[in-house]
């Protein structure tokens, strides 16, 4: 399910509903709500943003199965596939609440992925965040019009304002991993010894890489500049502890023509402990 | 002499404004809830919503008291938690409810009424000094049953075992958020709110029930729980926003 511009398919009714009365219009007054914390939202209204409703996307995903080699390093691109394609899900659910309620953009993006011990091979996948639109009506949104996305606080999103970038779109690379086994041949000669384990170093190396590089090129493909709070985050998701899966988010940038330059940050001491 | 669970700066922030802290206050409500919990098709538990609302408006209403008593007109740093209980007593599961948030005077607070918010001290400071008033507390809660009834899955050799959107659950989550999002909005929409800030969601979602023939019913509880904010007639100047790098 990816994203088309206009489309509500993914969303029910109910939801639907909420989101046009919240946008206010024909003489109706708009209501938001945000989980931005106080000090976000005031960053983000100096900003010239105005929160416009807290926007979620979800889907309950069965993860497929795939044939692992028990002795082979390995991509489970099965597995790799069902994390890309339920968080897609979720994100376009998201961007489809974001774009009824006329946003530019959405910030403070969380990516959840919950399991529940009743779906041994299902998980939950939500994306929530605060939509927000700019007071003058700038231009914000993506070249494909989409409503921008990112994962940076309102402290951070202000602050990259300020510097002069504005956010593109939240990227993303993951990729699921077999570790390798040891033989017991191999096991044999190392008892008692230091040794490195080759297979997992290879293994957190690769998997880092491929997350790493497919949200480089998904930042590229925006037309980005560089990615801001990237982070790398190896999961177990319940799954064997051979498998891994190391995902890669960030918020890809690209300067603002013509902004100001970045103001000269002063030194405090701060009187929280 | 009150008491509360301020720190220093927040005390600070709080005399700067005029705002006097009065005393932590508390409201608690237990119900039991019957046994007989779970309805036959999609819908939402009503016993259980019945019996959160009602301790809702308990605890709210005792907090308001005793707030009043000290003389104070707004409470902050409001604290909700509840728990039902997994065991049954009596054909009952005792469901429990506690309120706490610190009881302060506003000199330029709502004059014959206390309002409660979420906001903690330094978050109500900078939302008053930033022409907002938080004038309640907005929370929205549901437990919802979804049953969802499998299409055959997939042909095919390994069908079972292929990606994909189990789209008769997704709905569960989703309508029960849609519920206790509009709950939390009407609440907030009955003090004269603009918006709600600072949304907290807290999301349990367990399987109940039956597991039939690979037929899957969910129950899904979400509370949402924010501050209900207006715009303030007298608009304050703001407060100064620095960019510093901190050297503690």
């Amino acid at each position: 399910m990816l994203y088309s511009q206009g489309s509500t398919e993914g969303l029910p009714e109910a939801a639907k509903q909420r989101l046009s009365a919240m946008r206010g219009g024909d003489g109706k007054k708009g209501f938001f709500t945000s989980d931005l914390s106080v000090n976000e939202f005031l960053l983000c209204q100096e900003a010239g943003f105005d929160p416009v409703g807290l926007v979620m996307g979800s889907s309950i995903y069965h993860i497929g199965f795939q044939q692992k080699n028990f002795y082979q390093n390995q991509e489970l691109e099965v597995l790799t596939q069902a994390m890309y394609e339920a968080r897609e899900h979720a994100m376009t659910r998201m961007e489809e609440e974001a774009d009824l309620l006329g946003a530019d953009g959405i910030v403070g993006v969380r990516l959840e992925v919950t399991r529940y011990e009743w779906g041994a091979a299902m998980a939950e996948f939500m994306a929530v965040g605060t939509a927000i639109k700019h007071r003058a009506g700038g231009n914000y949104r993506t070249s494909d019009n989409r409503p921008f996305t990112s994962d940076l606080s309102g402290q951070d999103f202000w602050t990259l304002l300020k510097s002069g970038y504005q956010p593109l779109s939240l990227v993303m690379g993951t990729c699921v991993y077999h570790v390798a086994h040891q033989g017991v041949m191999q096991s044999l000669k190392q008892v008692g010894r230091n040794i490195e384990m080759v297979n997992y170093t290879q293994a957190l190396y690769d998997a880092r890489e491929l997350a790493l590089s497919r949200m480089q090129a998904e930042a590229e493909r925006e037309g980005a500049v560089g990615i801001v709070g990237a982070q790398v985050k190896e999961n177990s998701h319940g799954w064997d502890s051979h498998v891994i899966e190391y995902f890669a988010v960030g918020t890809a940038v690209k300067p603002i023509e013509g902004s100001p330059s970045v103001p000269e940050p002063t030194l405090t001491l701060s009187l929280n402990s | 002499m009150w008491t509360g669970n301020l720190s220093s700066p927040e005390l600070l922030a709080l005399r700067q404004l005029g705002v006097e802290p009065l005393g932590q206050v508390y409201g608690a409500s237990v119900q039991g809830v019957s046994s007989v919990l779970f309805p036959i098709t999609t819908s939402e538990v009503k016993a259980e919503v019945a019996a959160f609302l009602e301790m809702l408006e308990a605890c709210t209403a005792s907090v308001r008291e005793q707030a009043e008593k000290l003389g104070a007109n707004r409470v902050l740093n409001c604290r909700l938690t509840h728990h039902l209980s997994k065991e049954a007593r009596g054909g009952y599961f005792p469901y429990k409810m506690e309120l706490v948030g610190l009881a302060s005077k506003d000199p330029a607070g709502p004059r014959n009424d206390c309002s409660l918010s979420a906001a903690t001290p330094t978050e109500f400071v900078c939302l008053v000094n930033n022409g907002f008033d938080p004038c309640g507390l907005a929370v929205g809660f549901t437990a919802f049953y979804q049953v969802a009834w499998r299409q055959p899955p997939k042909k095919g050799r390994f069908g079972t075992w292929a990606n994909e959107e189990v789209s008769e659950l997704t709905q569960g989550p989703y309508t029960a958020r849609e519920i206790a999002s509009n709950r939390m909005v009407d609440m907030a929409k009955r003090v004269g709110a603009a918006g709600v800030v600072g949304v907290n969601l807290t999301t349990n979602i367990s399987t109940s029930g039956t597991l039939l023939g690979g037929n899957m019913s969910l129950l899904c509880r979400m509370m949402f729980i924010g501050t209900a904010i207006r715009r303030n007639l007298a608009e304050q100047g703001g407060v100064k926003i620095l960019t510093t790098i901190s050297v503690a």
